[in-house]
């Protein structure tokens, strides 16, 4: 996007506040965010009756990766924001009257000074940082699995009977809709999951919906500040966050490090001593099995999106190349009898 | 006429990586140039073999179906080719007998072990020959 095109886009968010929230707004900067596969995102340096204040604004796509509501996630985070999990501050949702803006957008509160980068993870100074990256990381999830659902505002969100049936039909549904091409591997996957259903769970939380390094920001100090992109959040089993967190696509092509952070086990067990749950291995297994082929379903549909859809977005056909074929041999390593576990460790 | 379509993809990739992305404006441009860049060099490992490892599925598949029992009907994927080499018709061959291979595994994984066994391994053999590096 050229610089006349981004400083539009920041006049015309300048001159919708400037009307919503009755007070001189001007745009001091504006720039776009790499790596949203779901919403245009852009860091926009606002001056609000003179004092700057920064903000990140969300805007939809003529096409996206995943097909969800922005309502849903902008609620979400006002939900959770005041809870203890950390969140950017939401501060508009607009659907209905974009202006110039043109497409529907939401705005939250920059969390300055912090990257999201999970390549960074390995790279000075953040390496050094690792550990306590980490024990942050599965903290915070513990912490989001020990949430009381009832005291949070999360009416709208439906609450499924069986958490674990629930998610792998709608999935099974996305693969069954969005395939190209035969999908082998992820049908011998969905019947296996058919197959080992496990029991509903004793407790029912909010589940992030796709908890990995790269969705939380953190300072040079290795501090997490906020956990982004909660678009696909939903109430379900949270063991379905902590293996959807552990999946071996998250720190390919090594397998020891989760989210090339730390062991999986010393992350099961941050999570255990965080949400004060005891984890059902046999529960986990079929989750962690689960976790790929949902991750599967979303790159099947981005590459079916890149195909069909009205955006070209280099990203949909990353997902629909790289990763699909990541994830089948991922699966492949977990479902093939004998697996040499070339591309995933065994299961826990 | 350029012999190597896949290696001179490849050299466009790097030129694109390492010479235009460092370039870029600001950090969006510079990973979408990256990011485009590593899907041309994917591009181009795909163009070198995507026909061939295509046919030597489809070979691979009739001799699994050729023998196998169970009940999916194969007869027509047998005694079918592609009617070119070109990509889309050889597509639709290789699709047809990936759509058997998944039936037939749901008909025989949990009642016939050898059957299963089989048929993983030609599902790994299938993706190995479709990695991407």
């Amino acid at each position: 996007m050229s610089t006349p095109q981004l400083n539009a886009i920041g006049e015309a968010l300048a001159a919708y506040l400037q009307t919503s929230w009755r007070a001189d707004v001007t745009c001091a900067g504006i720039s776009q965010i790499p790596g949203g596969a779901s919403r245009e995102t852009y860091r926009v340096r606002l001056l609000v009756k003179g004092e700057a204040q920064g903000v990140i604004l969300r805007r939809d796509p003529p096409s996206s990766l995943i097909d969800t509501e922005r309502a849903h996630e902008f609620n979400t985070y006002r939900a959770v924001f005041g809870t203890g999990v950390p969140v950017p501050e939401p501060l508009l949702l607009e659907e209905d009257n974009p202006g110039a803006l043109a497409r529907p957008f939401s705005l939250t509160r920059e969390v300055p000074g912090c990257e999201s980068s999970p390549a960074l993870l390995t790279t000075p100074p953040f390496v050094q940082y690792r550990s306590r990256i980490a024990e942050q990381k599965w903290t915070i999830l513990g912490q989001l699995a020990a949430l009381d659902i009832n005291n949070v505002d999360l009416a709208f969100m439906e609450r499924p009977d069986h958490p674990a049936l629930h998610e792998l039909e709608y999935w099974a549904s996305v693969i069954a809709k969005d395939s190209l091409h035969p999908q082998p591997v992820a049908d011998a996957a969905i019947r296996h999951l058919r197959r080992t259903l496990p029991a509903k769970p004793k407790k029912l939380a909010l589940v992030h919906g796709d908890y990995r390094s790269g969705n939380f920001l953190y300072d040079t100090s290795g501090q997490i500040h906020a956990v982004l992109d909660w678009e696909m959040a939903h109430i379900g089993d949270p063991l379905e966050d902590l293996a959807w967190s552990l999946d071996p696509l998250w720190c390919w092509p090594e397998k020891q490090l989760a989210g090339n952070l730390l062991p999986r086990r010393d992350a099961t067990r941050i999570w255990e001593q965080a949400s004060g749950l005891e984890l059902d291995r046999e529960a986990f297994r079929w989750w962690q099995i689960f976790a790929s082929v949902k991750a599967l379903a979303i790159w099947i549909s981005s590459a079916e999106n890149y195909v069909n859809g009205a955006t070209k977005e280099p990203i949909l056909a990353y997902a629909g190349w790289p990763l699909i074929d990541r994830q089948n041999r991922i699966l492949l390593d977990r479902l093939q009898p004998e697996s040499q576990h070339q591309y995933a460790e065994a299961l826990l | 006429m350029i012999p190597e379509p896949g290696r001179a993809l490849t050299d466009l990739a790097m030129r694109l990586l390492f010479n235009v992305a460092p370039q870029a404006a600001n950090t969006f441009a510079a990973a979408d140039a990256g990011l485009v860049g590593q899907l041309i060099m994917t591009l181009g490992q795909e163009f070198e073999r995507a026909v061939s490892t295509r046919m030597q599925d489809i070979d691979e598949m009739k001799a699994l179906l050729g023998d196998a029992p169970g009940t999916v009907d194969r007869r027509a994927f047998l005694a079918q080719q592609p009617a070119s080499l070109h990509l889309r018709d050889v597509n639709v061959v290789h699709d047809a007998g990936m759509r058997l291979i998944s039936a037939w595994h749901a008909e025989v994984e949990i009642t016939d072990d050898q059957a299963n066994r089989r048929i993983w391994t030609f599902l790994r053999n299938h993706s190995e020959r479709h990695r991407f590096d």
